[in-house]
């Protein structure tokens, strides 16, 4: 969004290789015999944000996004990979430090029912971080906590109610509230918008727009909606079976997506003008299980530009994608076979081309 | 009436608005009262209990008679009206009398016996549940273990050890009752641990001991509350079968349980003296298990409130 911040050069947070693996739960038994199971909810995933960006992270539920968001919050501990954030390494701090590194990084949470103590009026909600550290108490908390209602667009009247007497979208305002109380570096928004009405999406949306060119906050910003995406991120990651499919700017994912999978997704998007064409498929069924995920590539087993032995036998790395595709952006990786075939071969397999 | 006297009530403590009362949104009277507006059966329950109570609390003033004293002719049966109304017991003490301190004993044991099951066991079921792992294994074998004890063994056990006492009872039946409060707290805090605002507790920043008992601890405090009553009478009843079988408070203390068991070897000759106590014991349960339903219904649309 903001110009100045893209030109800072060392991005505020490199995640890289990030894995997390939730064991299922097992017999004693199993476990003692060391037959243990997993999830791989993410399994290997690289992101980096620079100062005042927003990188919107993609894919069908299931995907690991949230798992992924959650475990660069660290609230969920990482089983593998390394986080940096705002030049120091974060994966393992602890105590004192995590505490510290919790005012930096924020979480704005998808269910706005769910993410307010029911028993709690929002004013003790939005006022607690504000303790937590240290920040302002008596007279000056009340006031910081009536300056973030309003900067959120609440009223002082709202202080002394409870969650159960707000709209959804005014949940979510007390929500961004909280979250904004510690003035943080970093807000993962964990699908803020997925379950409220259309029209207060928008609203909320440019809320979060405006916060972040006054404050210079950055977003990791995960949805399944595409449309939403596309408004507020910088860059956007599509993410499969805890992996990342395709990467690079809103842009180029946009104009010109080279995963299959993400050709799905755009697809997904109903649109009114629109000429179909042979790759207008759309996904059927439901991702494969990530405990026991498919060899190869992930994305073999639904994939309608399914190439043959090598999609089934190898995984793809992300690649760069080459000049040929029409790519001017140096950072817009996917990882999928047909990166690896010649212009020509690409053409054939889609003659609308 | 009883319920125009709640609403007034809870519109006093909380000056109209609504705030919190231990931790619970306080409209919870408001719908109490609401409850009782319409149930018939949580009218007769809080009647019960309500009435109980006022037994016990004041019965120094309301006993006819000194429950210890011998000094009336011995067996008289039930007149309902008189100078012995319920008669007298084999050593020729007023029933009536024995019956209302009685009240007053029993009700403390059970009302005691709970509270040490609850003090111990909803910590424990708390610290299980949100921490997990092997803090929850060992825990939850320790609650299977004293789930394999009854009351009675370690009521047994306790005498052997204490002699006779009040706090027999008061220990054995809280001890059992420990597992029960650890489980339901367990299964709650289970669930709401998942629930969002624990996550966001944790991402600004607040300490586990913190989230525990200010963020999850008010919202498993219905299931415990239902518990609690229900748990009550269930404690009355044990009591009495404790000293029935003579293991529990002393044979002269004038509890529903040993009144039960004077009456024993007289049942024949005088059915009143372990009849009354006993339909006592039994309208008092009901009374209690009925105020308990209507809690429960009170708090059944915790999260309905207003939307």
């Amino acid at each position: 969004m903001s110009q100045k911040a893209k030109s800072v050069d060392s991005p505020l947070l490199t995640a890289e290789n990030i894995k997390k693996h939730f064991p299922v739960e097992t017999g004693i038994i199993s476990r003692f015999l060391g037959d243990e199971e997993f999830v791989r909810a993410v399994d290997g995933v690289d992101i980096e944000l620079r100062e005042g960006e927003t990188v919107g992270v993609v894919g069908e539920s299931g995907c690991g996004k949230t798992t992924l968001g959650r475990t660069v919050a660290r609230l969920y501990e990482p089983s593998d990979g390394s986080i940096h954030f705002d030049d120091q390494e974060i994966t393992d701090v602890s105590g004192d430090r995590l505490k510290k590194l919790r005012k930096n990084i924020q979480v704005i949470f998808q269910d706005p029912m769910s993410s307010l103590n029911p028993r709690k009026t929002v004013g003790e909600i939005v006022a607690k971080p504000l303790e937590i550290h240290d920040l302002a108490s008596g007279d000056e908390k009340r006031e910081r906590v009536i300056e973030l209602f309003e900067e959120v667009g609440l009223q002082e009247s709202h202080l002394d109610r409870y969650p159960h007497e707000f709209s959804g979208g005014q949940r979510q305002r007390v929500g961004i509230a909280r979250a904004l109380a510690v003035e943080p570096k970093l807000i993962i928004a964990d699908e803020p918008v997925s379950a409220l009405d259309v029209s207060v999406q928008a609203q909320i949306i440019n809320l979060m727009k405006r916060l972040q060119a006054e404050y210079g906050i950055s977003y990791l910003f995960i949805a399944h909606d595409l449309s939403v995406v596309k408004h507020i991120s910088d860059r956007v990651a599509v993410m499969y079976l805890g992996k990342i499919a395709e990467k690079g700017s809103t842009e180029e994912i946009f104009e010109n997506p080279q995963h299959p999978y993400t050709r799905a997704l755009m697809n997904s998007i109903p649109r009114v003008d629109k000429k179909r064409s042979r790759r207008d498929i759309l996904l059927e069924g439901t991702p494969p299980s990530p405990s026991n995920p498919p060899e190869g590539c992930p994305f073999h087993s639904r994939c309608p530009e399914f190439i043959g032995d090598e999609c089934v036998d190898r995984e793809p790395e992300l690649e760069q994608v080459s000049g040929d595709s029409g790519s001017e952006d140096s950072s817009h990786v996917v990882a999928c076979h047909w990166q690896e075939k010649s212009v020509e071969e690409r053409q054939e397999q889609d003659p609308f081309n | 009436m009883i319920s125009r006297l709640i609403n007034t009530v809870s519109r006093r403590l909380t000056g109209g608005s609504e705030t919190h009362l231990f931790g619970i949104r306080s409209n919870l009277l408001e719908r109490f009262s609401r409850i009782l507006k319409r149930d018939r059966k949580a009218q007769v329950g809080l009647s019960i209990v309500a009435v109980v109570s006022l037994i016990a609390i004041f019965a120094p003033v309301i006993a006819p008679y000194d429950p210890m004293s011998q000094n009336f002719p011995v067996m008289q049966p039930p007149t309902f009206t008189g100078a012995h109304p319920l008669g007298t017991d084999s050593f020729g003490r007023d029933l009536l009398s024995r019956v209302v301190f009685g009240a007053r004993l029993s009700l403390a044991v059970g009302l005691s016996a709970v509270a040490f099951g609850t003090l111990i066991g909803v910590p424990m079921g708390l610290y299980a549940g949100y921490y997990g792992g092997w803090v929850d294994d060992l825990l939850m074998r320790m609650v299977d273990t004293m789930w394999a004890f009854p009351a009675l063994l370690i009521a047994i056990l306790a005498v052997a050890i204490h002699g006779q006492s009040i706090w027999v009872p008061i220990f054995a039946i809280g001890f059992a009752l420990i597992d029960d409060f650890a489980r339901i707290t367990r299964g709650e805090v289970l669930s709401i641990r998942e629930e969002e605002y624990t996550l966001a507790a944790e991402s600004i920043g607040m300490g586990k001991f913190k989230i525990m008992f200010e963020e999850i601890l008010p919202n498993a405090v219905a299931p415990i509350l239902v518990q609690y009553t229900v748990s009550t009478a269930r404690a009355i009843l044990t009591e009495a079968t404790l000293s029935f079988l003579g293991i529990g408070v002393k044979i002269t203390t004038p509890t529903w349980g040993s009144l039960l068991r004077q009456g024993r070897g007289f049942i024949q000759q005088a059915w009143w003296i372990s009849i009354i106590p006993g339909l006592i014991i039994m309208i008092t349960v009901l009374g209690i298990n009925l105020f308990g339903d209507a809690l429960r219904d009170a708090f059944d649309v915790k999260e309905s409130g207003g939307t």
